[in-house]
């Protein structure tokens, strides 16, 4: 079982699991509350429910860097099936073919860097989550593949320069990456676009290319 | 409502915390992970804060008891229920100094 993979996971059930036998205790034998009785409370109200909502925040917070954490919202599917499929050519398929991105390759391409570049991101998935109650979640599929879009695309290419530099000796060999250097840098010609190295998912688009089907 | 009531409130409460925060671990997917991270906080939060009035309102009824002199020790761990407690709840069973 993978649960056991994580301590954390074992940590949070662990705190839960004895700070619920003291408050089921509780409940079924109305103690007096005497200063043992209300240690003991101490342990079940506070110390172990803190301790399982610690671990149960880093394990959250890890748990949404994950691949099927981003695909559990109907509209992401597409993506997250593309990234799953071992004979899929898109980049977003072939990186996450790369153990440095693996399971949570969505977020390795996606996630701003930084001093707060976790914060900022987080803050970022939370637009998520309100775009997704208030305008996607009963879009089609197929409507959501031709309107979502990059919201910064220009940023994006800052997220490929962190592993491709731009300054190794072999990357500046080829002449396209020569000629194309300073738009690369400033964003101006994406790294993921045609002509260059593809969309990032085989059904994106930008804003201008959008196909009618 | 009687602190005991308070206690039990705050016990139900936390168990409920519990069980959503534990959810995640289950089902790690968009609504289980931020309800365990908003919802059920706030609700073990609000658990430890009603024990906490509790304890904070018995130390206090006690110091008054103990100004006033009509403190008594109900058992041998020096400490004294409260005199709400003792006039709404039915004495309970249970050994000195019963822990759980």
């Amino acid at each position: 079982m993978s649960l056991l993979a994580s301590p954390l996971a074992v940590l949070e059930l662990a705190c839960a699991g004895f700070s619920a036998m003291i408050l089921v205790s509780y409940l079924a034998f109305h103690p007096p509350l005497v200063r043992a009785t209300k240690l003991w409370l101490l342990l079940g109200l506070g110390v172990f429910p803190i301790g399982a909502a610690f671990a149960g925040n880093v394990q959250g917070f890890e748990a949404t860097k994950q691949r099927s954490f981003c695909g559990s919202c109907h509209v992401m599917a597409l993506h997250q099936q593309d990234s799953d499929d071992p004979t899929s050519g898109s980049l977003a398929a072939r990186h996450a073919r790369n153990a440095m991105f693996g399971d949570v390759n969505c977020y390795v391409c996606h996630a701003d860097y930084g001093m707060f570049g976790t914060v900022m991101t987080k803050a970022g998935g939370m637009r998520h989550v309100w775009l997704y109650l208030t305008e996607y979640r009963n879009t089609p599929l197929a409507e959501a593949k031709k309107t979502i879009r990059l919201r910064a695309p220009e940023q994006m290419n800052g997220n490929c320069m962190e592993c491709h530099s731009t300054r190794d000796t072999v990357w500046l060999r080829v002449p396209d990456h020569r000629a194309a250097l300073d738009d690369v840098r400033v964003g101006r010609v994406s790294c993921a676009s045609e002509g260059c190295h593809g969309f990032a998912h085989p059904f994106f688009r930008p804003p201008g290319e959008r196909t009618a089907g | 409502m009687t602190k005991r009531r308070w206690l039990d409130v705050a016990c139900v409460g936390a168990l409920a915390a519990l069980a959503l925060m534990t959810w995640q671990i289950f089902d790690p997917r968009v609504w289980p992970v931020m309800v365990a991270m908003s919802l059920g906080q706030v609700l073990g939060t609000v658990s430890l804060a009603a024990f906490a009035y509790v304890v904070v309102s018995d130390f206090r009824a006690q110091l008054r008891a103990g100004r006033q002199g009509v403190g008594k020790k109900p058992d041998g761990d020096g400490d004294l229920q409260s005199a709400t407690d003792e006039a709404q709840s039915p004495p309970l069973a249970s050994g000195p100094g019963g822990g759980l």
